[in-house]
């Protein structure tokens, strides 16, 4: 059974919404249009006028709406085209919804989904592929969450709306149309996914590979060509960019001794800095062989030309050259072993 | 009752009649307002003295002059209704419930405070109250969230939305008139005008001064708020309104005494005079104390007694909140999320920090934000746990089951108690929303016991983490 990471986000919000009748969706075009695109198909249909709600392109308007109808007790799920045009709402996300609990010393709390399309698209140019996860996760008071694949998507979503605090929600356009196997446990309607928990794709033990969103997939690919030369590579699936599971991380790395990162967003402070911060300052540091190595995004806005936008974004053959330059003769070890 | 007409108080935009000009006044309401308004004088009072003895910090912004405004307004609005306004908050704040010493205490920064010291002076919060805001507008789209959330629940309430004549130039509240009007949302925008934002007199920042007509598709009404009655009068008016017609703009025109906040000594962009007169013609509280002479409502007599007592409480609240104690020190890592999952907050150097919740005793008793507004639905891992609760305990039934059929009716009593707790477990575990109280921690498994427990504990705070089926988190 295969099921898209689109399909993933419509039923979690179906079965949400079914289950929760403060649950509700708002956003531009989420309800007669369907969803720009297409993530809340049929849902206006289903449960009518008041439960989908089509705003006007006012982003800091209905984000602020949204966010104080949390404040008043319903479980708002505030939908953004895109997560660029997010940063005209990001004053209601930040200064609104995830700092009120913590200034009202735990009197108000804001059960909110912040949602959308977050991190480069395709031929979309600058201001349309950015990825905001590093700066979401700068901030005490929101969890943010960065799904995969429709296990993930399905998961955490519905975790996300279930949860008592607010939660941005970074899907990825890219990967809405990919589909992936599932079972009966994720297509059950009470499947959750953990928040705050990272997932091991693919077990190694040469040297560890830490992504999240579609950068978990340019890594899978990159543990697929590493396997060729005879080097088992971990792939984790960090899911969480905060809470950030360091633990996961930190076991795989003590089994590894090695570790790159791997973002679409932009290097400086980002989550892969992040990662190598925490590394520095545990035990861990000292379990590692070789320095962390970062692999992101090309420290520029991104580009339109369709080459240039390629290269502007961490690719199979990036991640390998850094795994072997991590690895350095152990690479080469391992090679032969192979053989 | 005391009957009076009410002249040149108010002005209407696309409405065909305002509020009625003729009110009643009784004794009792009559003084009740004026106790509100002079308690509120007196209370900036002693904030502007604190602060400049140093005991205040960073941000004070005093309400002298529109006590009317919000004492008015509060005449009219019932228990249902919801307020929330900008930084210029403490009178709404106390008479939207949060007593004179969880304020000065919360001013000053102690543990007495209502958001226990962490919010200051324009972050104070109770049932109902959403808060004073800190960022200029902001408030408006979330007060149009509010009214969002009246409508949706059917309750009858609408939100009322503050803000000044420097915010009412902000986009965002453009974006909530939109949004309030093609929604239809009980909302009630209510301009303060109190003549200038920080220090820029209102001709000087807005190209159209006549707040009342900004809502432009949106009618609008004209208030001299410094006028009780005229204030308490259009706020029936305007309630009725938004409940039958959706949302409407009230102007209230007001004036403020003192500085826009403390380190403003308000005279370098106005002059003396201006203030002086306006508060020797126009005082909200001096001229609704000769109304109530005028009327013979109270005597004089009483009046000064009455000042005297008012005098007495506010002083002696105050003090008792200024000798409170400070706030424990752990209580800098509390409260950052109603459910925490972080392992550890992070210390100035290294990840140190156990988070806890501090919400099940906010302003000193149980919280008031309805418990089920936190988790009354099984969530997240209390629900798989209910689930494999449930699971344990239907096999558990079976097995006994299957013991009594071998063994005769040695066990019968038992296996019913085990029948019973799964039952329960069975509707937690499911999709229902009315009956799903189970507690939020998971910790009673959603049995039999929890059904009938108190479902007040917000979220999962302190308290063992659930045993191992789901992964859950430790805190």
């Amino acid at each position: 059974k295969q099921m898209t990471v689109r399909d993933a986000l419509n039923s979690a919000l179906d079965e949400e919404l079914a289950r929760d009748d403060r649950v509700f969706l708002l956003g531009e075009e989420v309800a007669q249009y369907d969803g720009a695109y297409k993530v809340s198909r049929g849902l206006w249909k289903k449960y009518g006028d008041k439960r989908i709600i089509d705003t006007p392109i006012t982003e800091m308007g209905f984000a602020g709406i949204a966010t104080g109808a949390a404040m008043a007790g319903l479980r708002p799920v505030c939908e953004f085209m895109t997560f660029n045009f997010a940063m005209q709402a990001i004053d209601h996300i930040i200064n609104s919804a995830a700092k009120t609990f913590y200034m009202s010393a735990g009197a108000v709390n804001v059960p909110i989904v912040f949602r959308g399309p977050n991190g480069a698209a395709s031929g979309v140019a600058a201001q349309h592929s950015q990825c905001f996860a590093a700066w979401y996760a700068h901030c005490p008071g929101l969890k943010v969450i960065s799904p995969y694949d429709t296990e993930d998507a399905r998961g955490l979503l519905k975790a996300a709306i279930r949860d008592p605090d607010p939660v941005v929600f970074l899907e990825n356009e890219l990967m809405y149309g990919t589909a992936f196997p599932v079972d009966d446990t994720i297509t059950d309607k009470d499947f959750v996914v953990p928040i705050g928990k990272a997932k091991i794709m693919r077990p190694g033990k040469d040297i560890t590979i830490v992504a999240h969103s579609k950068a978990v997939e340019t890594s899978l690919l990159a543990a697929a060509e590493l396997a060729k030369k005879g080097i088992e590579a971990e792939v984790i699936n960090l899911r969480s960019i905060r809470p950030l599971d360091t633990a996961t991380i930190f076991a795989s790395v003590k089994k590894t001794h090695h570790l790159i990162t791997v973002e679409n967003g932009w290097p400086q402070h980002g989550v892969g800095a992040e990662i190598c911060a925490r590394i520095m300052e545990d035990q861990t540091f000292f379990e590692l062989d070789a320095p962390v190595w970062r692999c992101a995004g090309v420290d520029v806005p991104m580009p339109y030309a369709k080459t240039l936008e390629a290269h502007a974004l961490p690719r199979v053959p990036d991640l390998v050259e850094a795994a072997l330059k991590v690895l350095g003769g152990k690479a080469g070890k391992a090679a032969a072993a192979a053989k | 009752y005391s009957c009076l007409t009410l002249e040149n108080t108010f002005k209407c935009y696309e409405l065909e009649n305002g509020p009625p000009m003729d009110v009643e006044l009784s004794r009792e309401d009559a003084i009740t307002m004026y106790t509100q308004m002079v308690e509120m004088r007196r209370f900036e009072g002693i904030a502007d003295a604190e602060y400049k003895k140093r005991t205040i910090r960073g941000f004070c912004h005093l309400y002298n002059g529109q006590e009317a405004v919000a004492t008015g307004m509060m005449q009219r609005l019932r228990k249902c209704d919801s307020v929330i306004t900008a930084y210029r908050c403490h009178a709404w704040t106390y008479l939207m419930g949060v007593p004179l010493l969880d304020m000065m205490a919360e001013l000053v920064g102690l543990k007495a405070g209502c958001s226990r010291g962490k919010g200051g002076s324009m972050h104070m919060y109770c049932d109902k109250f959403y808060g004073g805001n800190g960022i200029v507008g902001a408030q408006v789209p979330l007060g149009a969230g509010v009214a969002l959330a009246h409508q949706y629940r059917r309750d009858g309430g609408v939100c009322v939305a503050l803000y000044g004549d420097g915010a009412a130039n902000q986009g965002q509240i453009f974006e909530a008139y939109n949004m309030a009007k093609l929604w239809c949302l009980p909302c009630i925008f209510v301009c303060e005008n109190n003549h200038y934002g920080m220090g820029t007199r209102v001709d000087r920042a807005s190209a159209m001064t006549e707040f009342y007509k900004r809502g432009q598709y949106m009618p609008g009404l004209w208030v001299d708020g410094n006028q009780v009655l005229a204030v308490r009068s259009a706020t029936q008016f305007a309630v009725d309104y938004a409940l039958e017609h959706g949302p409407i703009v009230m102007e209230m025109s007001t004036y403020r005494y003192v500085g826009h906040s403390m380190s403003d000594p308000g005279i370098s962009y106005r002059s003396r005079d201006e203030v002086v007169k306006v508060r020797e013609t126009r005082d909200p509280i001096t001229s609704f104390r000769n109304q109530m002479l005028q009327l013979c409502l109270i005597t004089e007599e009483e009046l000064k007694k009455l000042d005297v007592e008012i005098r007495k409480h506010v002083d002696a609240e105050c003090k008792k909140a200024l000798i409170g104690k400070e706030v424990p020190l752990e209580e800098l890592y509390a409260d950052v999320y109603s459910k925490n999952l972080e392992p550890k907050i992070r210390a100035v150097s290294g990840y140190k920090f156990e988070h806890f919740g501090v919400a099940d005793v906010c302003f000193g008793k149980p919280r008031k934000t309805h418990p089920n507004d936190m988790c009354d639905v099984p969530v997240g891992d209390a629900a798989l746990l209910a689930k494999a609760n449930a699971a344990k305990a239907k096999a558990e039934a079976k097995k006994k089951k299957q013991k009594e059929a071998e063994g005769g009716k040695k066990d019968g009593k038992k296996g019913d108690k085990s029948a019973k707790k799964g039952d329960p477990k069975d509707k937690a575990g499911g999709a229902t929303k009315a009956e799903g109280k189970s507690d939020p921690k998971g910790k009673a498994g959603g049995g039999a016991k929890a059904e009938k427990k108190k479902p007040a504990k917000p979220a999962d705070k302190k308290g063992p983490p659930p045993p191992p089926p789901p992964p859950a988190p430790k805190k």
